[in-house]
C-alpha cells in the first residue's frame, strides 16, 4: 500500500480536537516533527501552529506558495472549491450522518428503526428471489 | 445596576471570582434609598368598665395579658410543619407540558410511552396511554419516574372531564376492608379478579381515548411508537441521547 496523503504545504486537513474541531484547515508550513502551521480563513480557523495529532489529512491539496499569507490561502481554497468537494465526500457525509443521528429525538429514532427493518425485509426478499433464480439456472445447466 | 459580564472559561470556571465581581459591580457607589413604612403604634393598654361603687367606674388594663400558667409539656409541632404548605402549587419541570409524550420508568407500566394530559394540584401527572393503544389507563404518575420526550401531541380542544381529579384516584381502603364482595368473585379471562370501575371513570377514559387516538393517527407511525416499549439498544447511552 502506497501512501497518498502527505503532510505537505497546501494539504487540507480536518481538525479533530480543540475549539476548531470539525473544521477544515490548510497546512501552510511544517514547523517541526510534531506541529504544522495551519490556516483556514474560509472555515474560521485562525492561523496557528497545530499538533499533527490534532488533525486528519484529507485527499485534498491546494496550490499555495511558500510563506503564503492568509489572503493567498483564502483565494486558493476558494478557487479549488474545497468546501464544495468536502461536502460531497463520503467522509463529510458520514460525519453529517453521525451528527444527525445524535440529534434525533426518541420518536425519530423509532422511525429510523422501523424504516431500517422495512429496508432489511425488502433487501432480504430480493436476495432470496435472486438466489433461487440463480440456483434454478445452475440446476438447469447441470441437467443439460 | 450595570450588567457585568462574567464569561465562562474552558473547563467550566467563571472568569472572575466573587470578590472581583463585587468590585466590578461597584455596589458601594449606589446609595440605598429604601423608604420604611411608618410604624403605627398600637395602644398597649385599654380602659375597661369596672363594677362596684368604690372602684371608680373604669380601670386601665393591658391589652395583652401574659399567660397565668406556662405548660411545661409544650405540644410538639409535627416535623416539617410549615404554614400554608398545602396551598403551594407543585412545580413541574419545564419539559413536562400537556401533550408531552413521556416514558414511564417505574411501576407496572415501565417502558411504556404515554401521553401526559396535565399536572394535577397534587404534583402528580395525569397520563393516558391511550388505553386502546398501549393499555395504560387514565393514571396518576410521579413526575420523578418519568422521562419527558420532545415529542408532543396537540391537545387543543381536549376537555378532560371534571370528575378526573386527585380525588377520583384515591383508593377506598375502608370500603375495601368492609365489603370484599364489592369486587365479587368475577374473574376476567386471565384469571385475575376483576375490579369494577365507576361508570364516570370508564366514560372519562372513553372521551380522552377517542380524542387522543384521532390526534395520534395524524402523525405517521406515532401510533406504533406509543404502542412500543422504550428500551436501550446497542450504542444507545442514556446520558448521551436526546429524548
Amino acid at each position: 500500500m502506497v501512501f497518498t496523503r502527505y503532510v505537505e504545504r497546501g494539504r487540507v486537513v480536518l481538525i479533530n480536537q480543540g475549539p476548531n474541531e470539525g473544521k477544515l484547515a490548510v497546512i501552510v508550513n511544517v514547523i517541526d516533527n510534531s506541529r504544522a502551521l495551519v490556516d483556514g480563513p474560509n472555515t474560521g480557523v485562525v492561523r496557528s501552529p497545530l499538533n499533527f495529532k490534532h488533525m486528519n489529512l484529507t485527499d485534498f491539496k491546494i496550490d499555495i506558495p511558500l510563506f503564503a499569507r492568509t489572503s493567498a490561502v483564502r483565494k486558493a481554497f476558494k478557487e479549488a472549491d474545497i468546501s464544495g468537494k468536502w461536502a460531497q465526500s463520503a467522509w463529510a457525509k458520514k460525519i453529517a450522518r453521525r451528527e444527525k443521528r445524535a440529534s434525533l429525538s426518541d420518536f425519530e429514532r423509532f422511525v429510523v428503526k422501523v424504516n431500517r427493518i422495512k429496508r432489511g425485509r425488502v433487501v432480504k426478499s430480493i436476495l432470496t428471489h435472486e438466489k433461487r433464480k440463480a440456483g434454478k439456472a445452475r440446476r438447469a445447466a447441470a441437467s443439460k | 445596576m450595570p450588567r457585568v459580564t462574567n464569561p465562562i472559561l474552558p473547563g467550566g470556571i467563571e472568569r472572575y471570582g466573587r470578590s472581583v465581581q463585587d468590585k466590578r459591580r461597584r455596589r458601594w457607589k449606589v446609595k440605598k434609598t429604601t423608604v420604611k413604612p411608618a410604624k403605627v403604634q398600637k395602644p398597649k393598654t385599654k380602659q375597661v368598665p369596672v363594677g362596684g361603687e368604690k372602684n371608680g367606674g373604669k380601670r386601665v388594663v393591658p391589652v395583652h395579658h401574659s399567660p397565668r400558667f406556662v405548660s411545661v409539656d409544650q405540644p410538639k409541632r409535627p416535623i416539617g410543619y410549615k404554614v400554608g404548605r398545602k396551598n403551594r402549587p407543585a412545580k413541574i419541570r419545564q419539559s413536562l407540558t400537556p401533550g408531552t409524550v413521556v416514558i414511564m420508568v417505574a411501576g407496572p407500566f415501565r417502558g411504556k410511552r404515554v401521553v401526559m394530559l396535565k399536572a394535577l394540584p397534587s404534583g402528580l401527572l395525569l397520563v393516558s396511554g391511550p388505553m386502546s393503544i398501549n393499555g395504560v389507563p387514565l393514571r396518576r404518575v410521579n413526575p420523578a419516574f418519568v422521562i419527558a420526550t420532545s415529542t408532543k401531541v396537540d391537545l387543543t380542544g381536549l376537555e378532560v372531564p371534571e370528575c378526573v381529579n386527585d380525588e377520583m384516584f384515591k383508593r377506598n381502603v375502608k370500603g375495601k376492608a368492609k365489603k370484599p364482595e364489592f369486587f365479587g368473585d368475577k374473574k376476567n379471562k386471565y384469571g385475575e379478579r376483576q375490579i369494577k370501575l365507576p361508570q364516570e371513570r370508564v366514560e372519562a377514559q372513553k372521551v380522552v381515548d377517542r380524542f387522543l387516538v384521532t390526534k395520534v393517527k395524524q402523525t405517521p407511525l406515532l401510533k406504533r411508537y406509543l404502542g412500543a416499549k422504550f428500551t436501550l439498544e446497542k450504542n444507545l447511552f442514556p446520558h448521551a441521547i436526546k429524548f
